[in-house]
Parts: structure tokens; C-alpha cells; sequence
């Protein structure tokens, strides 16, 4: 057989499959580890950003139709009676909370009008927080891994580039065939990192953003309410 | 599992990770590999002068030589006369044959022109000449025995033939009075011109019959064409080089050094023209090439473009000294840069300016 013809047959078996499986499979167990933890941080980041993303449409849009129905001139105590039988959310529970403070004020034998409007702000306080924390939570999770992805990716890269380094060393060979898979492979997992923390950086900023709006909201709401109630308050007392 | 379509973004996300891990599989398995790239020669140019002073020596060298020298394959006749190494061999002159006198005269060119009547004087006697004639042909295969292959006869021969050309075109104008016996001789150098060309071969062939020399003759495969390197000394062997690559070159202090020593000679021997103007003196300038012994190798010339006439005068009263105060000694430690000092510009000696 032609020397010319093995060298040539035999190329084929030694010309690495560089597709992204086999970098995965041929990657040492740590970077293996780092990758796996990359992926589902990178699912559970898409997760959160998806639903987070719905429920902000949800509440704004909610908050809008509360809005309407609010200023329509709609008797208080009907719509507090409607919004009683459902789970309300944001300024739905805002004005519930209101309105709970509002009868218990008036059920009393004596009425305890006097510190009625400190009382009231306390109430919607406490509602907006939880209304906050509801939209708030998951956010520090696409923080964490806005600010961790990388270096976590960046870990698996140096961890591959160095076992690639000392198995270079035990096999005398430093031709760059040789070399790249294993660098390659390395790099992945830095690949992998950026592609999870990047989607993070951006939607936790927006969210964050978008947060802070609908606190606003929320407690420009209250304060419109409280102002209401208390005029009230006042009107029963002088009459 | 049923999907909580109020938070769908779990299902969602995990299902488009999926697509998209199997999508990378499929599409973006692998990377293209580069086109295989040319292995590229590295190409140096090099200038003729550095080819000269190479000593990097042969890869078929089978030793280091304590002293490499250039390779030379041929000694050569007049010593260092043209600034090129790689002369073609039919541009040389061969007077092998001649007389040591005659030889002498070849390196003097314009010496020449008086010779032909040398020819002529034996006219008369034509047997002298047959005596005379036979004998160039015989030493040329002596000397062609020590340097050359098979090719070399040929080239040769052409030389001899043209040579004797020459000597009975010379003669034609010089006696007219002898026309008759002139084209007699002619015809008789022609006869035997055709003659004595062919039967060399045969003689050298019975004469030198040796194994080695044949086996000599073969192995060598340089083409005629080919012209040899020249040099003083033959070089046969090839040398491995040395460690640095490159024939010793002239320092500027030994350049300034060589060129003081030159002028204080030179200045023994100049005196500025009287009434000269001063101020152009350094426009003066004669290109002198030198023999390895300090003696001139040819006619100075003045190398001065100027179309000042005192400038002129002093170039060619420059051009005289030299010749006056030729030789020159020039120290042994200048002779390995002898390639470098060989043709030398002169200004005149400012010290007497």
C-alpha cells in the first residue's frame, strides 16, 4: 500500500468533530459541571423574564382599567363590594386595603375617626410593599446571574485552558492542533456564560425600571385615595 | 404536567432552549476548517556584492574548512581586472600557449598593436611558423587536462580559432607587398587550423587514458556555458561556511585608516598646479583600482564630471601622481578586505592642496 494513500486515510479518524456535542463530551467534569450550571441558569434567567414581562403587561393593564372604573364615578362602596370577591392586584389591592380600614373605622359602636387618615396611610403602605415585593421577586435572581455568568464561564474557561496546558506538558506535543481543541472547548463555557448573563443585564434593568413606575403609580394612587378618605372623614365629622 | 399558562415562563423558556441546543447540533455542528494554506518559499534578495562575500558555504560540503574561502574553479589570467566575477570563459583571454613574454604583454592592453609584425618577419621562412604553429595547439590540451570535463575542448577549440582570426587579419594591411605569399600563409594557417582542431581529441584521448581522469570527466555535469567563479587560487572544495555568515567587511576606522595611508603616498608625489583656484579642489576625483599588491591593475581615470578646466588639470595632474607613486603599500591587515578597497575614488591630498 502507497505510503502517500494511509497518511491520507488515516487523516480523516484524526481530524477532531468540532461540532458543540463533542465539545461538551470532551471537556473535563468540572467545565462539564460549569457548563450544565450555566444552561439552567440561562433557562431559569428566560423563565423569569418571561413571566416577568407578562405580569408587568398584566398589572399595568389592570392598573389602567382600575383607573377607569375608579374615575368613573362608580359608588366606592359597589366596586369595593365587586373587587371583595376576586384576588385583587395592585391598585385593586391598594384600594382594598383602603376600604377594609374604611368599614372597620365606621362598624364600631364609637367611631374612631381620629387618627383615621395615619391609620389609612399605613394600610396602603403595607399593601404597595407587598405589591412591590410581588413584582420585585426574581429580580435579584437575574441580577446574580447578570453579574455571576461570566466569571462563572470565565471559571470553566480557565479551569479547561489549564488542564489542556498540562496535558500539553505530559505529551511534549505543542503543535496547534493539539492545543485548540481543548482551548476551544474551554472557551465554550465562557460562551455559554455571556450568553446567560447578557439576556440578565438587560432585562433586569428594564424590569427594574419598570418596577419603579409602577410604585410610582401605586403610591400617587394611595395618595389620591388617602386624600378622598380623609375628606370624608372630616365632612362626617362636621356634619 | 399542567402548564400554569399565568406564568408560562418556565415551559417556554426550557422548550426554546432545547430548539435551540438541537438547532445547534444540527446547523452550527461544526466549524468550516481553513482552506489548507501553500507552504510559501521564503525569497531573499540579495545583492550582487553580498553574493560575492558570502561564505555561508554548500549544503554538499562534507567538512568545515579551518580557512573557507569562496569557491573558485579556475585561476584567473588577469588578475582582478574586471569588477564582475562571473565572466563568461570565451570573454577571457587565453594566451595558455605563449610565451611567458607574450603573457606578459596581454595584461598592458595597449601594448598590442605592435605585435603583429613579430608574425610578419617570419613570413618569408614559412617552415619556423609550421614549428611554431603546432606547438599552440599541444599545450592548451595540457592545461585543459588540469581544470576541465568533456565540454572544454569545445570551447577551447573556438578560442584558438578565433585567435589565429585575428593574427591573419592583422597582417593584411601591414604588407602589402607580400600579398601573394600573405594568402599562401593564410591558406596554409587555415589548412592547418582545421587540422590541428580535430586531432587533440584523438591525442588526448591516447595520451591520458586513465580511469580517474575519465571518471572525473563524467561525474562533472556543469554545462559549457558555464562560466566558473575566478579568483587567485583554486578552490575546489566546497566549505561548510562560517559561523557569521558573511566575508569580513571594512570597518570605517580601517576604511579612514587605509584612505589616510593612501593619501600621505599619493602625496608625495602631487603638487597642486600653481595659480590653481583652490575652492574646487575636492570636485577632482580619479577612480583607481588596485592590484592585492598595492600596484595598479589598470590606467587610473579621472572620474570628475566637472567641466571646470581647473578642476580638469588637477584630476589629470592627480591621475599622474598616482601612476608616479604607484605601487603603493598598503598593509597586510587590509588584504582580506581586498574586495572592498580594490577601486578606490581619489580626492587630492588636502594637507598639500
Amino acid at each position: 500500500m502507497n505510503p502517500a494513500d494511509v497518511a491520507q486515510s488515516a487523516l480523516p479518524a484524526f481530524a477532531p468533530n468540532l461540532s458543540i456535542w463533542t465539545l461538551f463530551w470532551q471537556a473535563h467534569i468540572v467545565v462539564k459541571l460549569v457548563m450544565i450550571g450555566l444552561l439552567f441558569a440561562s433557562v431559569w434567567c428566560w423563565a423569569i423574564i418571561l413571566n416577568k414581562a407578562l405580569l408587568y403587561k398584566r398589572i399595568a393593564s389592570a392598573m389602567d382599567r382600575f383607573e377607569d372604573v375608579f374615575w368613573s364615578g362608580q359608588s366606592l362602596d359597589e366596586l369595593y363590594r365587586d373587587l371583595a370577591e376576586t384576588q385583587p392586584t395592585g391598585m385593586g389591592a391598594v384600594f382594598l386595603a383602603a376600604m377594609t380600614e374604611w368599614k372597620r373605622s365606621l362598624e364600631g359602636a364609637s367611631k374612631a375617626f381620629g387618627s383615621f387618615a395615619a391609620r389609612v396611610e399605613k394600610v396602603m403602605d403595607v399593601a404597595i410593599q407587598r405589591e412591590t415585593e410581588r413584582l420585585n421577586r426574581g429580580l435579584m435572581v437575574l441580577s446574580n446571574i447578570a453579574s455571576a455568568g461570566p466569571f462563572i464561564g470565565l471559571f470553566g474557561t480557565v479551569w479547561g485552558i489549564m488542564n489542556s496546558f498540562m496535558a500539553i506538558a505530559a505529551s511534549k506535543n505543542t503543535s496547534l492542533a493539539v492545543v485548540a481543541p481543548g482551548i476551544s472547548e474551554s472557551l465554550f463555557a465562557t460562551a455559554i456564560g455571556l450568553v446567560a448573563a447578557i439576556p440578565a443585564v438587560i432585562a433586569y434593568n428594564s424590569f427594574h425600571a419598570r418596577v419603579l413606575n409602577l410604585q410610582t403609580r401605586l403610591e400617587g394612587f394611595a395618595d389620591e385615595f388617602s386624600a378622598i378618605l380623609s375628606r370624608q372623614v372630616d365632612q362626617r365629622l362636621a356634619a | 404536567m399542567k402548564i400554569d399558562w399565568s406564568e408560562p415562563g418556565l415551559p417556554l423558556s426550557v422548550t426554546a432552549h432545547a430548539v435551540l441546543l438541537v438547532a445547534s447540533l444540527v446547523g452550527l455542528s461544526s466549524a468550516r476548517p481553513f482552506a489548507d494554506a501553500e507552504e510559501t518559499l521564503p525569497v531573499e534578495i540579495i545583492t550582487a556584492d553580498q553574493f560575492s562575500s558570502m561564505t555561508k558555504g554548500e549544503r554538499t560540503a562534507k567538512a568545515v574548512q579551518p580557512t573557507p574561502k569562496p569557491r573558485i574553479d579556475k585561476v584567473a589570467e588577469v588578475e582582478q581586472l574586471k569588477p564582475s566575477q562571473g565572466t563568461d570563459q570565451k570573454d577571457v583571454p587565453t594566451p595558455p600557449a605563449r610565451a611567458p613574454q607574450i603573457s606578459d604583454e596581454v595584461s598592458a592592453p595597449p601594448m598590442p598593436p605592435p605585435r603583429p609584425p613579430d608574425p610578419v618577419k617570419p613570413e618569408p621562412k614559412p617552415e619556423p611558423q609550421k614549428t611554431v604553429e603546432p606547438q599552440k595547439p599541444e599545450p592548451p590540451k595540457l592545461d585543459a587536462e588540469i581544470p576541465k570535463p568533456p565540454e572544454k575542448p569545445q570551447p577551447q577549440k573556438v578560442a584558438k580559432t578565433q585567435e589565429p582570426q585575428k593574427e591573419t587579419e592583422k597582417p593584411k594591411p601591414q604588407p602589402p607587398q607580400f600579398d601573394k605569399i600573405a594568402q599562401l600563409l593564410e591558406q596554409k594557417k587555415l589548412e592547418e587550423e582545421t587540422k590541428p582542431a580535430k586531432p587533440p581529441a584523438k591525442e588526448k584521448g591516447e595520451q591520458s587514458f586513465s580511469a580517474s581522469a575519465i571518471e572525473k570527466l563524467l561525474v562533472s555535469k556543469e554545462k559549457p556555458q558555464a562560466s566558473g567563479s575566478v579568483g587567485a587560487q583554486l578552490q575546489k572544495t566546497a566549505s561548510l561556511g562560517l559561523q557569521t555568515g558573511n566575508a569580513a567587511k571594512l570597518s570605517p576606522s580601517m576604511r579612514d585608516a587605509l584612505a589616510g595611508l593612501l593619501k600621505d603616498q599619493v602625496g608625495k608625489c602631487f603638487t597642486l598646479p600653481p595659480g590653481m583656484d583652490e575652492t574646487n579642489i575636492h570636485q577632482a576625483m580619479v577612480r583607481v583600482v588596485f592590484n592585492e599588491d598595492g600596484s595598479l591593475a589598470e590606467r587610473p581615470q579621472v572620474a570628475s564630471a566637472s567641466s571646470d578646466a581647473g578642476v580638469r588639470a588637477i584630476a589629470s595632474e592627480l591621475r599622474g601622481a598616482i601612476i608616479r607613486c604607484a605601487p603603493y603599500r598598503i598593509p597586510a591587515q587590509f588584504l582580506p578586505f581586498f574586495d572592498q578597497w580594490k577601486d578606490t575614488l581619489f580626492t587630492p591630498p588636502e594637507s598639500l592642496g
